[in-house]
């Protein structure tokens, strides 16, 4: 499938980030919060003088919101927002290989891009928005 | 030499859109003289209404020959030859006006289909034969440039400037050709790229303050250091000098900048209200309804974004009123009113922002009618209708696709397109407020910024976060000693305090000790929210929320800090929403000015205030609604205040034991013993700065459950 440029494997080895998307890492961002009854969106954030919307790839994850997370700036679908990671590990070359599930497993989210067996699942932020968790402001 | 355009011509498309704005321009400039000529009359003419009107039809006809667009061309000419011919003594009748509207909408509609838009069907010999009969000429003959009306563009010139999808004249001062006064040079600019500029200038401001603040904070930390430090105390100083003059001008070059910017940005509300004067015209006419329309506060400048959320609210509103709020004459006329309806859009600023209220005396929204068309939609349980403050059951007409039309062909009831109008101010930070009374009129208010561009903001601190409320909103801040529960006392009255779980909506990190509460006012509804500390007041560029989250419903917009962080701006209408409904008074008069006075009296005070012109349709409204207090004058044609009062306490209006006060201007023993004798709980001299006076009787008379 697709060729990536590279790969960023996030803290824990399980995913990872297109550098193709990612506009900056923040460490220890100022996330001023912001209710959103669906949970996910946890606030906002100054990035560079644009106020982006943040999510945490913990809550999206079905586990606890991430402590002292790091923040990577993603652009996707011409718009910005924050999603808190734990950190990341090292950049990796790697590619994206075989189709999405047309029905993926119960509890398996569905914005994560198939890859080899023993490599880190790729985050697709495309499909990351329409998470239904985040659908609501699209 | 003309230059003959291909049909993919990239130089007449970039023309064609440079054109499409120029002709909104000089067709709002047409609108605008047709409606000063139907209502101005001899003045107008002297005003040089007509040299404006025809100056514009020459210029879209010459610009129509720029781009090749020969249909428009031939129209704006003979619409050239018509304007020419009323300014020479042929005038303008309504079937006259009638063509000239015709006219300029052919034009809109060919031009906007040349530009991408939806393809239009105009005969244009047979409209400029209208036309050049109407003018009384053969149409053919030229239209002399005695008014130094500037020749048709040169196709082969270059555009004036970028064209693009949207572009607007930036006027730098009034020009006006042939007029005699001198001209300034204009530009056409893309919205988008004023957008950007302001953008630009509100990064510019942030860098400012960031350096500000890091300034700052290196000679705090400075002073705070001892001996060993005063060679860093030393160089911070240095800093601090070597940066105060920059600064200073770099901040009055941001501010001038973003004033021009925002300057740029403006356009008065009377382009959005002239041409409402022909939808209430030809909507009426078409309806079979009369009306006329009363304006005030066009001359107010507003931001562009505003107008353009405006535009379309407005002319939704004006033509519900004419379709479904003012009654046919022969329906008005039985009910006692004149058959000629009147709409009232009345602008003014207030602080830091604009109110519109657009009022017609036409049939009113039908409260019950709406409850049961939201309990049938299942937005609201039976039950739960009936404890629903009036308001919040009108409010039900702006949720989407709600109306109160049982049938496509029905006139009757409002709420069609309403949600559209909500959330088109909704989108510039503005609200909807709508009250009304069935049989007596509607009032809708919308409130919106001049500018979207800065606010006055108290900034605080609300667990670890910043928290800002909107200064015009705001009443008043007060320390609070730790005793307070559940409300905080005022000099004036008792606020309530703001749920525990709507400050830890605010603030997720609130340890449940603050300082002070800050009082916001919406609605005439007073809320305290407490905030651990206060920063300061400052003038912020707010930003809309970002456009991936959802509705949220607490925060009006952000703002970065000078420290970097986000300030969330608190929305004070959702705040008070944690108050019990207020209650009702209903102020009985037959002179409008004291129903409006009362209305803003003591809606001020926190109370929601209905209105009736008599006794008879009070009575009506009373037996219909849940009202806590009546406020009635004594004389009136229908039936008078002691009537009233006897109605109510015979239990033909609801409750009998309602709290009834009466005021009356010819205030003497003999009248005040006869009301009191029917059963008024107090009598008064009605007299502008007694609405106190009245407050009070009223509150002695209801008990406190009646403090607002």
């Amino acid at each position: 499938m697709d060729e990536s440029p590279g790969l960023i494997e996030l803290t824990g080895g399980e995913t990872a980030l297109d550098q193709a998307n990612l506009i900056r890492l923040v460490e220890c961002p100022e996330v001023a919060p912001i209710p959103d009854p669906d949970g996910a969106w946890v606030g906002v954030a100054n990035l560079r003088g644009e106020v982006i919307p943040v999510t945490d790839l913990g809550i999206l994850s079905g586990s606890d919101p991430i402590e002292r997370p790091v923040m990577a700036a993603i652009r996707a679908g011409g718009k910005t927002f924050g999603l808190l990671i734990q950190g990341i590990e090292r950049t990796v070359e790697a590619t994206v290989e075989g189709d999405l599930p047309d029905e993926p497993e119960p509890g398996d989210p569905t914005w994560l891009l198939p890859t080899p067996p023993g490599r880190p699942r790729v985050i697709d932020p495309e499909l990351l928005l329409e998470d239904p968790r985040l659908g609501s402001g699209t | 030499m003309s230059r003959a355009f291909r049909p993919d011509d990239e130089l007449r498309r970039e023309l064609l859109s440079l054109f499409a704005g120029e002709a909104r321009d000089e067709i709002d400039t047409i609108s605008s003289g047709l409606v000063s000529l139907e209502s101005g009359g001899d003045d107008a003419i002297s005003s040089g209404r007509f040299d404006e009107m025809m100056r514009a039809a020459h210029s879209l006809k010459g610009g129509a020959r720029a781009v090749e667009l020969e249909p428009v061309d031939r129209i704006a000419h003979a619409l050239e030859n018509l304007i020419k011919g009323a300014a020479n003594g042929g005038g303008f009748g309504g079937e006259t006006v009638d063509l000239a509207y015709r006219a300029i909408d052919a034009i809109e509609g060919l031009v906007a289909a040349a530009t991408g838009g939806p393809p239009t069907e105009v005969n244009v010999s047979a409209l400029c034969d209208e036309l050049d009969q109407a003018a009384g000429g053969d149409g053919g003959a030229p239209v002399t440039t005695d008014l130094g009306v500037p020749a048709a563009p040169d196709p082969e010139a270059e555009p004036r400037a970028d064209a693009g999808d949207q572009t607007e004249t930036t006027p730098m001062g009034a020009p006006s050709p042939g007029s005699g006064v001198s001209t300034e040079a204009t530009v056409r600019v893309k919205v988008s790229k004023l957008d950007r500029l302001m953008a630009s200038v509100r990064q510019l401001e942030t860098a400012r303050v960031g350096v500000e603040y890091a300034t700052d904070r290196l000679t705090e930390q400075a002073e705070r250091e001892d001996i060993e430090t005063r060679e860093y105390d030393r160089r911070a100083g240095v800093i601090r000098d070597a940066t105060a003059g920059p600064l200073v001008r770099l901040e009055r070059a941001a501010r001038e900048v973003a004033g021009d910017v925002a300057e740029a940005r403006t356009v008065p509300l009377s382009l959005a209200f002239d041409p409402l004067s022909r939808t209430v015209r030809e909507l009426g006419r078409d309806l079979g309804r009369k009306a006329k329309l009363e304006v005030s506060g066009g001359e107010i400048d507003v931001d562009r974004s505003v107008m353009e959320a405006l535009r379309p609210a407005l002319v939704h509103l004006i033509r519900n009123a004419i379709d479904h709020g003012i009654e046919p004459p022969a329906v008005r006329a039985a009910a006692g009113k004149p058959e000629e309806g009147l709409i009232m859009i009345r602008a003014r600023s207030v602080a830091g922002g604009l109110e519109v209220e657009v009022a017609d005396d036409g049939a009113g929204l039908d409260a019950e009618r709406i409850g049961a068309k939201a309990v049938e939609g299942g937005l609201v349980s039976r039950e739960e209708l009936t404890s629903l403050p009036y308001e919040e059951v009108l409010a039900f007409v702006t949720r989407p696709g709600f109306s109160t039309r049982d049938s496509a062909g029905e006139i009757s009831g409002r709420g069609v397109g309403l949600d559209a109008v909500a959330e088109g101010l909704s989108s510039i930070q503005g609200a909807l407020e709508i009250s009304a009374i069935r049989g007596s009129g509607s009032r809708f208010v919308m409130r919106t910024p001049l500018a979207i561009a800065a606010t006055e903001v108290i900034v605080t601190e609300l667990g670890g976060q910043p928290v800002g409320f909107p200064l015009v909103e705001t009443d008043r801040i007060v320390a609070l000693d730790g005793d307070q529960d559940g409300a905080i006392e005022t000099a004036s009255a008792e606020v309530a305090l703001s749920s525990r779980e709507t400050v830890e909506a605010l603030a997720p990190g609130f340890d449940g000790n603050p300082t002070y509460a800050v009082v916001v006012v919406s609605q005439g509804r007073r809320i305290a929210v407490p905030v651990d500390r206060l920063v300061g007041v400052t003038r912020l560029s707010m930003m809309p929320l970002p456009e991936l989250l959802p509705p949220v419903d607490l925060f009006r917009s952000v703002a970065i800090l000078a420290d970097g962080r986000v300030l969330r701006l608190v929305e004070p209408r959702t705040l008070v929403e944690d108050l019990p409904p207020p209650p009702r008074l209903l102020v009985v008069d037959d002179s409008a000015a004291w129903r409006e006075r009362g209305r803003n009296w003591f809606s001020e005070a926190g109370w929601t205030v209905e209105t009736a012109s008599d006794g008879g349709a009070a009575e009506k409204m009373l037996a219909g609604g849940s009202f806590d207090a009546v406020l009635t004058d004594l004389e009136m044609s229908e039936m008078d205040g002691i009537e009233l009062v006897r109605a109510v306490r015979g239990g033909g209006a609801g409750r009998r034991d309602l709290p009834v006060v009466v005021w009356s201007a010819s205030a003497g023993d003999e009248t005040g013993e006869e009301a009191l004798a029917a059963g008024a709980d107090a009598f008064l001299a009605k007299e502008a700065g007694n609405e106190a006076a009245a407050a009070e009787a009223i509150r002695a008379a209801a008990g406190p459950r009646q403090d607002p």
